[in-house]
């Protein structure tokens, strides 16, 4: 049987009754001073009760009865119509066990859903993006670093002419995805090749300066190609959007959304994809090195020299296993 | 016996109350995908109005998690529109961003009704009845002009800004008055711009002392770095005014909100003070920082607490005599869009 002392407002004034309030038969009935009414069960709303503030239970008629008596609340919102989804909060919220446990839970989830989750959906987003979304974002980050970073190569037309030329041969004979092969110099990137989303590889000035042989040229670009062909620069503006909507829904601060999409264009390029990526782009330049029959100790060499020059950053930054990472191509590599 | 009575505004919510809620809350958004973000919110205010205690009586908060679920998703969809077209038809966007800067005013309007509709004391809810004609005025054509006169309407803006949203705001039947004038608004603001001064004023005395150790024959180098000094301290001292200033605007437009305003037999005294609000904000930072942010329940609830004890209500022995306005619905959309929007404006 539920019974609880509450304050009764009729709606019309913000006069309070002191009153009592019980469930008999299907009804709610309330009881004190002049008021003396029943109301049935299912016309009763309880605003379900959060922690120990009084709580509301709504009549008809904009009617009120407020109680303190959390724990009467509770079971009367149990036989009346009222939300469901918070019975589970308040389960949660009953015992510090559950909340600490609900705490470990959150925690977990955020850690996998960056890890794992993040980029499995932003994988699964990137197939579903048309092309043209690449292009897009790569048009845009082409023309902000031109703006900033990059000016224009001083290398002869000759010589990007003929680098151009040997890597449109290879594509010829192997599948490439479609890319537009760019030179720019830039003191900030120093040796370094980018690709951008969409399919732009831009090569420094720097790099075709420290590279010994073309070969090692092309497979910096075969690497970079690679980046391309599984759509890398998509997925990290997709990862970092959502790892920017896990930031939201823990902050609880929704506002931090329009931040967050302010922040998609400038995409992170500087800061290099992950681990993983190289790694799927190190694959593909492995066999593109082997189709081609380029000796994949080229990269290692291109890769060891900028790596021993400290001042460069970018192509490596990201990744601290380099010389575990070149291991496969130092081997003879499969010419066939 | 004087015929009105002081009646304290009270926070009896704790920290620890709270945590639990917060953290729930947390792991529920984050299991559903965020679409218990809405039931969060509505549970969260709840909680809060829940704890406000005025008389005896508390403050309740009527809004539905559908109906705040319904106005995200479209406050949602507008903004990732504006967001897309942005990076994609840069031309539709800028169109787009006329649109919402048109919108505007019917987003402030809408969101503080919804808000002040969702909100209710002693069995009747408040309302708010700003025009959107007014809202236009005041946040937009007001708002032109202050590059215009080099800031120096800004203290009038908050004026207006005040007055509409103090002026507007009904309870039950009976619409509250703002009484009070635009004077005080421009002692803050002077004060404020005396504290930006100061910093600049150190930063002037090290470029003066530079000219001054060069004119008696001083090597310009060591003349530098003497001055040098003065320039760090004058910028430490401007990153330090930034929330002190910050704080100082907040407290006292506050305090002439709510003492200048009225409710039928009702009025206010309101004692925020700038140093309190610096230093409750600057201990939560650092407490917050200190347990990598699960100290944020007890941050909001000190807060709250401040702003509930620094409230006093004057008003007759009895506060029964209000009688209930006409009930109207509205929708969250307005609300939610100003929420996405980080547009911050209303009560504090």
């Amino acid at each position: 049987m539920i019974r609880f002392a509450a304050d009764y407002f009729d709606g019309e004034t913000s006069r309070a009754h002191a009153v009592e309030a019980s469930v008999d038969a299907g009804h709610l009935r309330v009881r004190g001073g002049a008021v003396d009414f029943a109301v049935s069960l299912d016309r009763v709303q309880v605003a379900p009760p959060a922690g120990q503030a009084r709580s509301v239970v709504h009549l008809p008629d904009a009617r009120e009865l407020h109680s303190a008596d959390a724990a009467a609340l509770l079971e009367l919102s149990r036989l009346s119509a009222s939300a469901r989804p918070e019975r589970w909060a308040h389960l949660l919220e009953s015992r510090l066990g559950f909340a600490l446990a609900a705490l470990v839970v959150s925690i977990l989830i955020v850690t996998a859903g960056l890890r794992w989750g993040v980029p499995a959906v932003a994988q699964l987003a990137a197939h579903a993006l048309p092309g043209w979304v690449d292009e897009r974002i790569g048009e845009e980050a082409l023309a902000l670093m031109d703006e900033l970073s990059l000016s224009p190569s001083t290398l002869p037309a000759a010589r990007q002419q003929a680098l151009t030329q040997k890597i449109a041969d290879q594509c010829r004979r192997q599948t490439c995805p479609s890319y537009r092969l760019l030179f720019r110099d830039s003191k900030l990137f120093g040796a370094n090749a980018m690709a951008l989303p969409g399919g732009t590889v831009v090569v420094t000035d720097a790099l075709v300066g420290l590279a010994r042989h073309d070969e090692e040229l092309l497979a910096v670009v075969a690497h970079e190609l690679g980046h391309v062909r599984h759509r890398h620069g998509l997925r990290m503006a997709l990862q970092s959007l959502g790892a920017g909507a896990i930031l939201v829904a823990v902050t609880g601060d929704i506002g931090s959304v329009t931040d967050l999409a302010a922040g998609l264009p400038s995409l992170r390029l500087q800061s290099g994809y992950s681990r993983d990526m190289e790694r799927e782009a190190d694959a593909y330049a492995l066999a593109w090195l082997n189709t081609a029959c380029i000796p994949p100790t080229r990269f290692a060499a291109i890769l060891g020299r900028i790596d021993d020059d400290a001042s460069d950053t970018g192509l490596l930054d990201s990744h601290p296993g380099t010389r575990e990472r070149l291991g496969p191509f130092r081997g003879p590599g499969r010419c066939l | 016996m004087s015929l009105t009575k002081q009646y304290p505004m009270q926070f009896t919510g704790t920290g620890r109350e709270y945590f639990v809620i917060w953290i729930v809350n947390i792991a529920l958004t984050l299991v559903t995908f965020g679409i218990y973000s809405a039931w969060a919110k509505v549970r969260t205010l709840r909680w809060f109005y829940g704890h406000t205690r005025l008389d005896d009586q508390v403050f309740s908060y009527l809004a539905t998690p559908l109906q705040i679920l319904r106005g995200r998703l479209i406050a949602l969809a507008a903004i990732a529109a504006y967001y897309a077209t942005s990076y994609f038809a840069p031309r539709l966007a800028i169109v787009l961003m006329l649109v919402f800067l048109v919108l505007l005013p019917w987003i402030i309007v809408n969101s503080l009704r919804f808000h002040a509709r969702q909100s209710a004391y002693r069995g009747l809810r408040f309302d708010f009845t700003g025009s959107v004609g007014e809202a236009a005025r005041i946040f937009i054509g007001l708002q032109l002009l202050i590059p215009f006169t080099l800031g120096l309407i800004l203290p009038y803006v908050a004026y207006r800004q005040v007055r509409f949203i103090a002026g507007n705001t009904v309870y039950g039947q009976t619409g509250a008055r703002y009484e009070g004038s635009h004077k005080p608004f421009w002692g803050v603001y002077l004060l404020s711009l005396g504290l930006i001064l100061l910093p600049l004023a150190i930063i002037a005395f090290g470029a003066y002392q530079v000219y001054a150790l060069r004119a008696a024959g001083i090597p310009p180098e060591t003349a530098a770095a003497a001055a040098g000094s003065y320039l760090l301290a004058g910028m430490a001292v401007f990153y330090l005014m930034i929330p002190v200033i910050g704080a100082l605007i907040q407290a006292r437009t506050a305090n002439l909100l709510y003492n200048g305003a009225a409710l039928g037999p009702v009025g206010f005294a309101s004692r925020q003070r700038a140093r309190d609000l610096i230093w409750i904000y600057l201990s939560n930072l650092v407490l917050i920082a200190l347990t990598l942010g699960l100290f944020i329940p007890w941050a909001k609830v000190r807060l709250a607490r401040y702003r509930a004890r620094s409230l006093t209500v004057n008003g007759p022995h009895d506060l029964g005599g209000f009688v209930a306005g006409q009930h109207q619905s509205s929708t969250a959309t307005g609300s939610e869009m100003a929420d996405l929007l980080d547009l911050n404006f209303g009560l504090t």
